[in-house]
């Protein structure tokens, strides 16, 4: 597990936290691992500061194993994420799947450049204005218009 | 052995014109459409016309000379077009890149 990554919990992993994914019962260490896995601290980080959960680097691996966790912004689905990535990852999850429902086998690289940027409304903007001039250029101008206007709505711009 | 250096000219230039197939048809599956898709259709073209043209540079003392200078007429030209279009394509990026 490469130590920049960035983990995050899904869907299930969300569940599990909340005690409403009853047919999936974990340990107690990962669970103290899964709850510590935040959407924002890299793995290096988490194995330092994790103290209270043994052999981290075994667990977090097991973890995402499981389902728990992930480091794909793509493989995210649905509102249960806000909780553990803040909202710039639920609107990047957004702008994903319109990515993809738009592009289809064409959406690799505008999902990487919309993984790669910060958060933030601004920034997404600047990158959602990006990837409409690369959609525009290589792919299809109605589609970077339609692409735009709507992932724009999705970032309340 | 005589050393021909007309001859090592034509077959870089053979070489260099496969290379440029070869860029421009692996290329082409990334850019599937938009300005540059539509441009690099175009190009693609021109680059098939042109390793063709080049692969029968080692015959043209062949042909007769009013062919021969037909054949050149109609390389200059279509070399011309593609440096148009090339011109025009890199200049609709950097206006659309600087909008």
């Amino acid at each position: 597990m490469h130590p920049d990554l960035i983990l995050f919990r899904t869907a299930q992993g969300e569940e599990v936290i909340s005690g409403h994914g009853h047919d999936q019962q974990i340990a107690a260490n990962l669970r103290r691992a899964l709850l510590a896995v935040d959407g924002k601290t890299s793995v290096a980080t988490l194995i330092k500061k994790v103290f209270w959960v043994s052999d981290v680097t075994t667990v977090l691996k097991e973890l995402y194993s499981l389902g728990l966790i992930h480091d794909d912004v793509k493989t995210i689905q649905g509102f249960t994420v806000t909780q553990s990535g803040g909202a710039g990852l639920l609107l990047k999850v957004q702008i994903v799947k319109i990515a993809k429902e738009l592009l289809g086998s064409n959406a690799d690289r505008i999902i990487k450049k919309i993984e790669d940027v910060d958060g933030t409304p601004e920034a997404l903007e600047q990158a959602l204005l990006s990837c409409k001039k690369l959609i525009k250029l290589t792919i299809n101008d109605q589609v970077a218009e339609t692409f735009l206007k709507r992932c724009l709505e999705v970032i309340g711009k | 052995m005589d050393f021909d250096i007309t001859m090592v000219v034509n077959y870089l230039a053979i070489l260099t014109m496969f290379y440029c197939l070869y860029l421009v048809l692996s290329l082409k599956s990334a850019i599937p459409g938009g300005m540059v898709g539509k441009r690099w259709n175009f190009l693609t073209m021109l680059v098939g016309l042109f390793t063709i043209g080049y692969l029968a540079t080692p015959f043209f003392d062949q042909l007769p000379p009013d062919i021969l200078q037909l054949v050149v007429s109609l390389i200059f030209l279509f070399g011309a077009i593609y440096v148009v279009v090339t011109v025009r394509l890199i200049f609709n990026i950097i206006r659309e890149l600087t909008e």
